[in-house]
């Protein structure tokens, strides 16, 4: 990397690549790191769903080493010769009957090692929503493209507070740190579901508190990144930026980093207090009477409820958290695959700060079931139909866009095309759960595991396809290659769907998530879409290895990209790929908005920086 | 013009929808097996949240195949080409009014038509309905990995100090058919959610208070032992076949009674622990065991299997709150029977249980104070 600005000392390897105060050294280690965790927490899930499909079988290739501790490992084939001796030693028929018994049982134990068993299973589901969310989207959204491209878009040389920036990426990696050594602790990482509902998250073991451990140093993350994020956007814009002339990307990290600031220190209040209870003996969140398997628990005067009210009041807005700032990307993306304005510029700002702001007050929808009053059941009702509205707005927005374009079909367009389609799919069925009655029925069924991968992957993660892919060249002044990009988004895209919509189909039917089939026999039809989804699920994470393999072959074999390959009016493609590490070397003045496409005379394009040479062409 | 092709497609989709819906409520009979669709409605109100849900699914529907449609349309429609310059324009206003004006209505809409069938659900009079005499009232602990119902044994109040002569039926709910339903829930140890798929009853049980719920099932199965099941071609999870038992509905309890339908039926009203309902087939554990049956109205016990020519349909419960490792296992039944049946049982059931469960004394009432935590109880 060189160093534009003279004065400078060069930076070693270590302040480079590690110790970095660059913004866009930390935003690739934030893309780096999600990456890892993306494959972590798609293992626990590609195993979790193997035990769907194949109950009681090892998981292949990884069970035995993984689901089996090395005690039961050794244990096997000496419990089976035992049993053989002993059957050989019985004299009388009864002797020899319960031997072949004993040998029987022991086979049995020795083919299911490496099964993921029934306390495994319930952690399953916990790590991998909370590292999916956590560790991964949050991360991959806001740590990586919100670092990455929030100094580039405004215009300036870096982040308001570069060591407070590098410091959000060391608290988060020592969270990443807690997070994997729950994994070792005594009972295994937490397993009371993604959501920690007291009370079952109070009386956990260990892997519980290092779960919140490592989610209160996550909010720590957040909050230091969401400060820097807001000052520099508001302060150290390019003369001529107004915030009207922002790209929509930067808009939504904008508001996300708003909304962060609001509801993340919620969170961290709840994650203590529940710390508190576990640790210290206070009772927020634990009534009296309290019985674990006959044994009284000494504990009195807190609310369980409490812990859902103040968990969603933070999770609500986080999961706009994981999908505004997607939206933004996939708005510009659009944009510029269409070669055409943003429909409704100022309509599609309104409509984020809409979502944001109702999303402080529709929390308790994930309540409908918890048993509070049904009059607040409604309330919360109807302000959940209310965020549907911005979301709505958005989609035609986006198609507005997209109409009398001239559409070119790369891959981030492909996959920006993707994101609103799912998303539109994500948005109708939040409305079933919306209405109370039908939430009756749906809630806590595999309805609502549908509902949020359609927006969480389908969406954003999409988003996050297309994101990398159009701004990997200003990384890594390399392209990213198009066929292995658009292969692996038609296989993402495909699999996608055939794992997460027939989910709707056994949610319908009553199909509870975070459950083995095990008895139900009224589940157990449905245990063929269970095979089929797992099939599928397969071949989706397995696709993402193109993904991951063009990340790293492009890095050093791509082609080596020009300053705007994909004719893009925003600042960051005014200046070389990749960027140079302060950016600009001298701060650009902008005229423009950031969505001059398709202008009058010979330019089909404005760049922000450049005068446009008369009126855009009449409507 | 694609707008206004979109509208009809619109148009047409919820004529075509709203014709649909208007087919009597819940799935034709035979239908028990899991298809595309809700599982089969069997209570008062099941039928109003499958019409809420029916009209969600057609505005959805329609909403879903304007959106997609454009989409795909302008990408193919608007694919680069060339020679064709794109449209230069930042929005419209009258756009952006009419595609906020219009989902907005619908939204608002669809809030306001859900609202009496929630008030229905949520807020009877609750007090009314437990003192009405055809209410069984059943008090419900979950508890980690259980469901207890407990009835009144004397079919008076349940005494705060005279808890012997309740019945603590685990994993094992009956209720009179005709009779509404009403639970008081409680949680001994996390949260825990009582639903019944078929009933479309769904409620969380929170430790350290106490919630209500109600359900009148309006429909039962009657289940012919005689006719062989049929493969449904399905698989459960062990590769075992799954059946299909021939049944019938029932909707009205004088059924049941003397000219009714069903009165010469020989129907077999054990308890639920002598079933098992496996694969889609209701079967005795044990062929060995004795069974109570129900003959022109009059309960008598001891029968074989073999002498039942039906059997009431059982319908599960499931635990639906992560409640820990086994929450996967916390299933339980009810079972809706006839009157006489259900009152045979009661009645048997309180005579002989002679050792009362005490878990029951334990959690009569959530102790205010540590202080009150009373003794554990013995173990038996
Ligand atoms: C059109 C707008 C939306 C509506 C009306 C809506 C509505 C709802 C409702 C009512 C629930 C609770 C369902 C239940 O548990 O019974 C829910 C769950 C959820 N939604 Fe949405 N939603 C919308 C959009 C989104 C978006 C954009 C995201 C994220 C990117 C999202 C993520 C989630 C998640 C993660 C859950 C499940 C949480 C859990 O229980 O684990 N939703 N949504
Ligand atoms: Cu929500
Ligand atoms: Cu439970």
């Amino acid at each position: 990397m060189s160093d534009e600005h003279g004065g400078h000392e060069k930076a070693g390897i270590f302040r480079t690549y590690v110790w970095s105060t660059n913004h866009k050294m930390i935003g690739k280690q934030f893309l780096v790191t999600s990456f890892v965790f993306l494959f972590i927490a798609g293992f626990l899930v590609l195993s979790l769903r193997w035990q769907l499909a194949n109950p009681g079988k090892p998981v292949p290739v990884l069970g035995r080493l993984i689901f089996a501790t090395a005690e039961q490992r050794e244990k096997a084939p000496k419990d089976i010769a035992d049993a053989e001796k002993e059957l050989a030693a019985a004299k009388d028929d009864a002797a020899k009957k319960k031997a072949q018994e004993n040998l029987d049982n022991a086979n049995k134990r020795a083919a299911g090692l490496g099964a993921v068993n029934d306390q495994q299973f319930i952690m399953l589901t916990s790590m991998h929503g909370s590292l999916m969310i956590f560790f991964v989207i949050i991360p991959i959204l806001v740590g990586a493209f919100g670092n990455f491209l929030i100094p580039l878009h405004v215009g300036t040389h870096d982040m308001a507070f570069p060591i407070l920036n590098a410091a959000s990426y060391w608290v988060f990696w020592l969270a990443c740190v807690f997070a994997i050594a729950g994994f070792a602790v005594e009972g295994g990482a937490a397993s009371a579901g993604w959501t920690m509902y007291s009370t079952l998250s109070e009386l956990g073991g260990p892997g519980q508190t290092m779960w919140l451990i490592s989610l209160t140093l996550v909010g720590f993350s957040s909050i230091m990144g969401a400060v820097n994020y807001l000052t520099t956007i508001l302060k150290m814009r390019a003369p001529g930026l107004s915030m009207w002339r922002l790209p929509l990307t930067t808009w939504a990290q904008f508001i996300t980093a708003v909304l962060q600031l609001l509801a993340t220190p919620v969170l961290a209040g709840a994650l203590i207090m529940l710390s508190c209870d576990r640790l210290l003996g206070t009772h927020f969140f634990t009534p009296g009477g309290l019985m674990a398997t006959y044994v009284p628990q000494p504990h009195s005067g807190g609310n369980v409820l409490l812990w859902q009210h103040v968990f969603w009041f933070y999770s609500h807005p986080a999961v706009y958290i994981l999908v505004l700032p997607a939206m933004g990307m996939a708005s510009d993306l659009l944009a510029v695959g269409a070669r055409k304005a943003i429909f409704g510029y100022k309509a599609m700002v309104y409509s984020i700060t809409a979502i944001a702001g109702l999303g402080f007050i529709v929390w308790a929808h994930h309540m409908f079931m918890s048993g509070m009053k049904p009059g607040l059941g409604t309330a919360f009702m109807i302000s959940t139909m209310l965020i549907a509205l911005p979301s709505a707005i958005k989609v035609f927005n986006w198609l507005g866009t997209l109409w009398r374009g001239s559409i070119r079909f790369d891959t981030p367009t492909l996959n920006a095309l993707s994101f609103v389609s799912m998303f539109i799919i994500g948005g109708l069925s939040g409305i079933f759960m919306a209405a109370t009655p039908v939430d009756i029925f749906i809630h806590d069924t595999y309805y609502i595991v549908a509902h949020f991968h359609y927006v969480v992957f389908g969406g954003s993660l999409f988003a996050v396809f297309g994101a990398v892919f159009f701004w990997f060249p200003k990384m890594f002044g390399r392209m990213m290659n198009p066929m292995l990009g658009k292969l692996h988004w038609f296989l993402s895209f495909v699999f996608f769907n055939l794992t997460f919509f027939p989910m709707h189909i056994i949610g319908a039917g009553g199909h509870m998530r975070r459950v083995q089939i095990g008895d139900y026999d009224w589940l157990a039809p449905f245990h063929s879409w269970n095979v089929f989804i797992t099939h599928s699920a397969i071949v989706l994470g397995f696709s993402q290895i193109l993904f991951v393999f063009n990340f790293f072959w492009s890095m050093y074999k791509g082609k080596p990209a020009e300053a705007n390959p994909w004719q893009s009016n925003t600042l960051e493609w005014s200046i070389p790929s990749p960027a140079p590490e302060h950016n600009y070397h001298v701060i650009p003045e902008v005229y423009n908005g950031p969505y001059e496409y398709g202008v009058a005379g010979d330019k089909e394009y404005l760049p922000q920086t450049e005068k446009s040479a008369g009126p855009p062409a009449a409507h | 013009m694609l707008g206004l092709w979109g509208s009809i497609a619109t148009l047409l989709l919820v004529m075509a929808g709203s014709a649909w819906a208007q087919q009597p409520p819940g799935p034709a009979p035979g239908s028990q097996e899991a298809g595309w669709w809700l599982p089969y409605a069997a209570s008062d109100y099941s039928d109003r949240i499958d019409d809420l849900y029916k009209g969600i699914f057609i505005i959805t529907g329609a909403m879903f195949f304007l959106t997609e449609g454009l989409l795909v349309a302008f990408c193919i429609l608007y694919r680069r080409r060339p020679g064709v310059k794109p449209h230069y324009t930042h929005g419209s206003n009258a756009a952006e009014l009419t595609w906020t004006l219009i989902p907005a209505l619908m939204l608002l809409g669809i809030a306001v038509w859900q609202i009496p069938t929630w008030n229905y659900i949520k807020k009877p009079d609750w007090d009314a309905m437990a003192a009405a005499k055809d209410t069984t009232v059943v008090d419900t602990l979950g508890q980690q990995f259980k469901w207890n119902f407990r009835y009144p044994g004397t079919k008076e109040k349940f005494k705060a100090d005279n808890a012997e002569y309740d019945i603590n039926n685990l994993s094992n709910l009956r209720v009179p058919f005709g009779n509404t339903c009403l639970l008081n829930l409680r949680s001994a140890d996390v949260i825990h959610s009582l639903f019944i798929p078929h009933m479309r009853v769904k409620q969380d049980t929170v430790p350290g208070l106490r919630q209500r719920l109600w359900f009148k099932p309006n429909r039962i199965q009657l289940v012919n032992l005689k006719k062989p099941p049929t493969d449904t071609g399905k698989k459960t999870p062990k590769g075992e076949p799954y059946l299909q038992q021939d049944f019938e509905w029932v909707y009205e309890p004088k059924d049941f009674e003397k000219g009714g339908r069903h009165f010469d039926k020989k129907i077999a009203v054990s308890s639920v622990s002598k079933y098992s309902l496996k694969n889609g087939v209701l079967a005795p554990l044990n062929p060995a065991m004795k069974h109570r049956m129900l003959h022109q109205g009059v309960v008598s016990d001891g029968k074989t299997w073999d002498e039942c020519d039906w059997a009431i349909g059982i319908f599960e419960i499931a635990c639906a709150e992560l409640c820990g490792l086994g929450h996967y296992t916390m299933r339980a039944f009810l079972t809706v029977e006839p009157q006489a049946a259900f009152d045979y049982w009661l009645k048997d059931e309180a005579v002989n249980s002679s050792e009362p469960d005490k878990v029951w004394n334990y959690w009569r009432d959530v102790p205010k104070k540590v202080a009150e935590v009373p003794e554990p109880p013995k173990k038996s």
